[in-house]
């Protein structure tokens, strides 16, 4: 086993791990971070938030639906407390109806998949709400915005255009407008009043019937002015009512609008009542004249000032609310008027009578009694030469249109203060009969929504001009849809600002059908553009979350555990498509599905972590395996964050991840360990089986049994242990303990060597080492015994005894004799070996040699033949020709001459290895005896070495070595190929490469092929014996032989012999 | 005067092919080729020749190749083979089926092949 790699492959799977571990780890930081954010929104929220479970019939359609999860605004606007509504159905939480009520849309969003949004009225919280509804599997989330106070708003905004007509109804003033090209007059309902007639769109000859028949002239004419001269129409006549009859004063103005070719085309205009006024007027003349003519005040109301003296009438009186006998100075009546009116009114008297000038001023006067009162005062000082001798002039007690003209104005404030005090903008906008659309009125916050100037803002066409282009059509469309009596019209959508910059609106409005047709609406802009943006970055950031549910290789669910130990999903992301193969739809419907894929050995051990996890919320982490029908295993990393509910119920926001791969990886490594370990521990058993081997050997050698003896010289008496009698079979009580004893054991044939090495350890002291054959006396056996023994000297150097060691050698004499018998069998082989191994050489060699003769031989018979017929056929001898023949027998006997001595080379059996022998030569010869194998057949490269190729050794022998090798050559080759043979010298080597094309020589075989009888020949074909004896051939040189081969590429023989022999023999 | 018998030698060997002419060159008109595909050339060139005598080894095809496939063009002529190697199976078959008539081991017994190739039973 190569380490390197497993090295290599260990790493490689290490860092995969790692990546996916950091991806891994990076999509639950990114989840985490989400879910954050959608938890920050649904909390935080002003509008309401609330999920529903559906609840279907067993057919499958919608029954009702029961509350999931709501946030802390709905529960605000609905007063109730969380733990008790959840769970609960709509009509449980609100009342029955309600499921009714909603039905419809819960219906569509779920038919069409697709979110929508509609404006509701919900009785049981009094609430419009603008709500929008989104399906989620079998689940819908509504999110609904309060929209009463704008509703009511608007309602209010009516109430008050109602009061500021009613106002402006209560004051004399109305207006009027004249479609010139049409004829048609349009009144105000003040101005039909005034004139006491009900009708609209009148032409003006109708018109002229109401005007005093004295002052129609007049009239005809200022229109006539006003039309050919561009003149304003200024003109004060006399109207008959039509209702009443009566006869009034009316102040008219009016301005003509012409059109582009200078063509008049509108006249508007206001009129008002000033019947009272001129009356007034009227009266004052009238009691100037009479007084003229009689001198004497008169009439109600009146008053005059003589010589600083006002004299008044009893109305004045009452309209003081003075006593009748209260005397009124001039200095009282300026005293009577209000403190703040009070400068207003001297600077008028003095004015009239210093310099003569009438007046006419409206003044607040606090009566006697404490009331206030507006009085319309009127003077006209009557002047004698340069003095003012009397001023006359006339009160009316205004103080009740002044009231109404009060609440005019106060509705009119009370109308700023609402458009002002709301933070959107107020308009109105009409849609004229005509098809005209003016825009009367736009609050002036509306500079500041798009940054342009109120006169801008109130032209309807500029405002749609701004409209943002993707939304134009489908605003464009909502607003004309509006031109309808009752019209609601709410949208939302954008507007470019100053900048172009797109503001978000919502513009919401009613429309109500005036009595001449148009419809007007009254309604408010809001500036959204921030809700917006959260609205987007909402949607944003559940894309993203889809995003990464979807790429994810795995699933993001939100699984719930209920308190009663059921569960359920309450969401699974697409990727339970590839992981769990369950569609995610029918997952939430149905987790069983879910559960019945994992694997059953770990759903044992998974349900207990969950339970761990709910009740410590600690996150919740799982790797277990999932099982498919088909036998399939996928491994699951399973991770999740638990929450738990106000009912108990715990919820984990989960993510799984297909960690198969990464298990298969992780099992590999695992086995390529294990593989590693096998082989150490391997490698270290053998070790210790040899160590013991050996430890075993050397306490079989130490333990071997050895006698202990001692020889007494002098008394020729020898002693020994037990251990020495069994070697020699002798029984105790019967060694009679002298030499000879020992000496008659002795085999005959090693008693003289055994006696005389003996006498020479005793002579020369030389220690005893000796090898013998005994018999064993007890066996009758031969036994062999080594001994070894030393000498004992006294003090002056005399041996006094011999002691020593026995012990028996029998097993190994054995043993050694039969390992020479064995070596001399082996030898033997060897040699038959040899002997066959050169039968078949000389096979390869008489087939060469047979077929080499043929040829040289025929031409020899040829040669003969045709002399013998020249001969006997022709008379005269034609000498060119018979040196032809002669030539033709020539040839043939120099190369049958060439191939017997070749062949003789081979022959020899001598075993001379110091002879000189030519390597080319040698290479030379044996191509000559294959040459038939090769002819025609194989190419035949020769590169000689220049120098000469000489080593010492046995011609036959290396005959014998090189032909084999080239005859293997030959016969790797079956159809065409080439041979290389090459020689190089160097400086004490000769190197011979013999290369081949041919079929090669596998790995397996390639160990195997200089084996004694492995051959890859079929039986019969070849002995398999070449190779090996070509080998010890080359050894036997004290030369190498090296193979290298590549099957079917072809082979490398090389050959090295020394140029100077060491141990020749 | 009937002119010679044609007769092609195809050996590889030039001096066997010398052997031949001279030899034969008496009573034969000798054409050579040294190989089979050219020997199957002359034949095609030469219609006139009768019989053919042809050495075994050879390079390209061998001496059996060689008359088998002028056997199949050129089945109106006499062939003959003379080689140095033993008779093998596949040759012993060749005389039996008659695709070659009559099979010389070298070195050749010219008077042998002499007698061959005068047996008449050839379009004479």
């Amino acid at each position: 086993m190569e380490t390197k790699d497993t090295n290599g492959n260990l790493k490689t799977l290490q860092s995969k791990l790692r990546a996916s571990e950091d991806l891994r780890f990076a999509a639950e930081s990114k989840l985490g971070q989400l879910e954050e954010l959608y938890q920050n929104l649904f909390n935080h929220l002003a509008d309401e938030v609330h999920m529903w479970k559906l609840i279907r019939e067993k057919e499958g359609s919608i029954k009702t639906w029961e509350l999931a999860d709501v946030n802390p605004a709905a529960l605000i606007t609905w007063g109730k407390q969380k733990e008790k509504i959840i769970g609960k159905t709509a009509d449980e939480i609100f009342g029955k109806g309600t499921t009714e009520q909603f039905m419809p849309i819960v219906r569509q969003i779920f038919n069409t998949g697709k979110p929508h949004k509609w404006v509701e009225y919900f009785a049981p919280t009094h609430q419009y709400l603008s709500m929008s509804s989104i399906p989620m599997g079998e689940y819908f989330i509504s999110t609904g915005k309060d929209i009463t106070e704008e509703i009511a708003l608007q309602k209010k905004l009516e109430e008050t255009a109602d009061l500021l007509n009613k106002a402006e109804s209560m004051s004399s003033q109305g207006s009027w407008k004249w479609d010139i090209k049409k004829d048609e007059w349009t009144f105000s309902e003040n101005w039909l009043n005034i004139h006491g007639f009900k009708k609209s769109g009148i032409g003006k000859a109708e018109l002229m019937q109401m005007a005093h028949p004295d002052d129609v002239p007049a009239i005809n004419q200022a229109f006539a002015r006003a039309l050919a001269e561009k003149d304003p129409y200024d003109i004060e006549h006399r109207i008959i009512k039509k209702d009443t009859g009566e006869i009034r004063w009316a102040k008219v103005f009016g301005e003509v609008t012409f059109s582009d070719n200078d063509e008049p085309a509108y006249m508007i205009g206001i009129g008002r009542d000033i019947t009272d006024e001129k009356l007034t007027k009227e009266r004052l003349e009238e009691s100037k004249n009479l007084l003229e003519r009689t001198g004497e005040i008169a009439k109600v109301g009146e008053w005059q000032m003589i010589g600083g003296l006002v004299i008044q009438t009893k109305n004045v009186k009452d309209l003081y609310e003075l006593p009748e006998d209260y005397e009124l100075t001039t200095e009282d009546a300026i005293n009577f008027y209000h403190p703040d009116d009070r400068a207003m009114v001297t600077q008028y008297v003095n004015d009239a009578v210093e310099n003569g000038r009438p007046f006419n001023f409206e003044a607040r006067l606090i009566t006697a009694k404490g009331n206030l009162k507006w009085v319309l005062a009127v003077g006209e000082p009557e002047m004698a030469n340069g003095q003012c001798v009397r001023l006359s002039g006339v009160f009316k007690d205004i103080t009740e249109s002044r009231k109404n003209e009060e609440a005019r104005k106060k509705a009119q404030q009370q109308l700023l203060d609402v458009a002002n005090s709301v933070p959107g903008i107020i308009y109105q906008f009409v849609f004229h009969n005509d098809g005209a659309i003016t825009m009367p009125y736009i609050n002036s916050r509306a500079e500041e929504l798009l940054g342009f100037g109120s006169e801008k803002m109130k032209d309807p066409e500029f405002l749609f001009s701004r409209i943002h282009p993707d939304d134009y059509d489908s605003t464009m469309s909502a607003i004309l849809e509006a031109n309808r009596d009752n019209a609601n019209w709410f949208q939302e959508f954008r507007a470019l600002d100053k900048n172009d910059e797109a503001v978000w609106i919502r513009g919401q409005s009613t429309g109500s059908a005036d009595r001449d047709g148009n419809i007007v609406h009254t309604g408010v802009l809001f500036d959204i553009s921030e809700q917006k943006k959260a609205e987007n970055a909402l949607r944003e950031s559940q894309q993203e979350f889809q995003n990464i549910a979807d790429n994810l290789a795995g699933v993001i669910f939100k699984y719930k555990l209920n308190t009663d130990g059921s569960d359920e999903l309450l969401y699974m992301s697409k990727g339970a498509h590839q992981l769990y193969e369950v569609a995610p739809e029918k997952a939430l419907g149905n987790i069983q599905l879910i559960w019945d894929i994992v694997h059953q050995e770990d759903v044992k051990k998974i349900k207990p972590s969950i339970e761990q996890s709910a009740k410590e919320l600690t996150p919740w982490k799982f790797e277990h395996r999932l099982q498919f029908p088909d036998g399939r295993i996928k491994w699951v990393d399973v991770r999740g964050v638990p929450v738990k509910n106000t009912d108990g119920s715990v919820v984990w926001n989960s993510i799984g991840l297909d960690i198969t791969k990464q298990k298969e990886a992780e099992k590999e490594l695992e086995r390529i360990n294990k593989n590693l370990e096998k082989l150490v521990e391997e490698r270290a058993q053998k070790a210790v089986k040899l160590s013991r081997e050996l430890e075993l050997y050397w306490l079989a050698a130490e333990h071997a049994k050895s006698g202990v003896w001692h020889y007494d010289v002098q008394s020729n008496k020898l002693e020994w242990d037990d251990i020495m009698y069994e070697l020699y079979g002798i029984d105790k009580a019967d060694f009679s303990g002298a030499y000879e004893a020992w000496e008659t054991s002795l085999h005959p044939e090693d008693k003289e060597r055994n006696v005389r090495a003996l006498q020479e350890t005793i002579a020369g002291q030389k220690d005893l080492d000796i090898l013998f054959r005994i018999n064993h006396r007890k066996s009758g056996e031969i036994r062999h015994i080594r001994g070894k023994g030393k000498a004992e000297t006294d003090d002056k150097g005399n041996t006094v005894a011999v002691f020593g060691t026995n012990w028996d050698v029998t097993r190994e004499m054995n043993l050694a004799v039969e390992r020479e018998r064995a070596i001399d069998q082996l030898k033997e082989a060897q040699a038959q070996l040899i002997q066959s191994e050169k039968m078949a050489s000389l096979g390869i060699l008489t087939a060469g040699v047979a077929h080499e003769l043929n040829n040289p031989l025929n031409y020899i018979v040829g040669g003969y033949t045709a002399i013998h017929n020249h001969l006997n056929e022709e008379e005269l001898l034609d000498k060119a020709e018979i040196e032809e023949y002669l030539d033709w027998i020539k040839t043939g006997s120099d190369r049958a001459t060439k191939i017997v001595k070749s062949l003789n080379l081979f022959s020899r059996s001598n075993e001379d290895n110091t002879e000189v022998c030519d390597i080319h030569l040698i290479i030379d010869d044996c191509l000559l005896i294959l040459q038939n194998k090769f002819k025609d057949r194989i190419i035949i490269t020769k590169e000689y070495t220049d120098t000469p190729a000489e080593v010492p050794g046995n011609n036959g022998k290396l005959h014998q070595a090189i032909l084999n090798l080239l005859a293997n050559a030959v016969d790797a080759i079956s159809e065409k190929g080439e041979i290389t043979i090459e020689t190089k010298s160097q400086k004490d080597r000769l190197n011979i490469i013999i290369s081949d094309n041919g079929c090669g020589i596998s790995g397996e075989n390639l160990k195997k092929v200089m084996d004694p009888f492995f051959t890859t020949k079929p039986p019969g074909e070849g002995t398999g014996l070449g190779l090996s004896i070509t080998h010890s051939i080359i050894q036997e040189h004290e030369g190498s032989l090296t193979l290298q081969s590549t099957p079917d590429a072809g082979t490398k023989v090389k050959i090295s012999l020394p140029k100077e022999r060491k141990h020749a023999e | 005067m009937q002119s010679k018998k044609k007769i092609l030698c195809v050996d590889d060997e030039t001096i066997n092919l010398l052997i031949l002419r001279k030899i034969l060159g008496k009573k034969y008109e000798v054409i050579t080729a040294k190989h089979g595909e050219e020997a199957l050339l002359v034949l095609g060139k030469d219609p006139e020749i009768e019989l053919v005598i042809t050495d075994m080894n050879m390079p390209g095809m061998n001496g059996l190749e060689f008359v088998r496939e002028a056997k199949k063009q050129f089945s109106n002529k006499k062939y003959f083979m003379l080689s140095g190697y033993a008779i093998t199976e596949e040759i012993q078959e060749a005389l039996d089926t008659g695709l070659v008539y009559e099979y010389f081991q070298k070195p050749a017994d010219y008077k042998k092949i002499d007698q061959a190739l005068e047996e008449p039973g050839f379009g004479d």
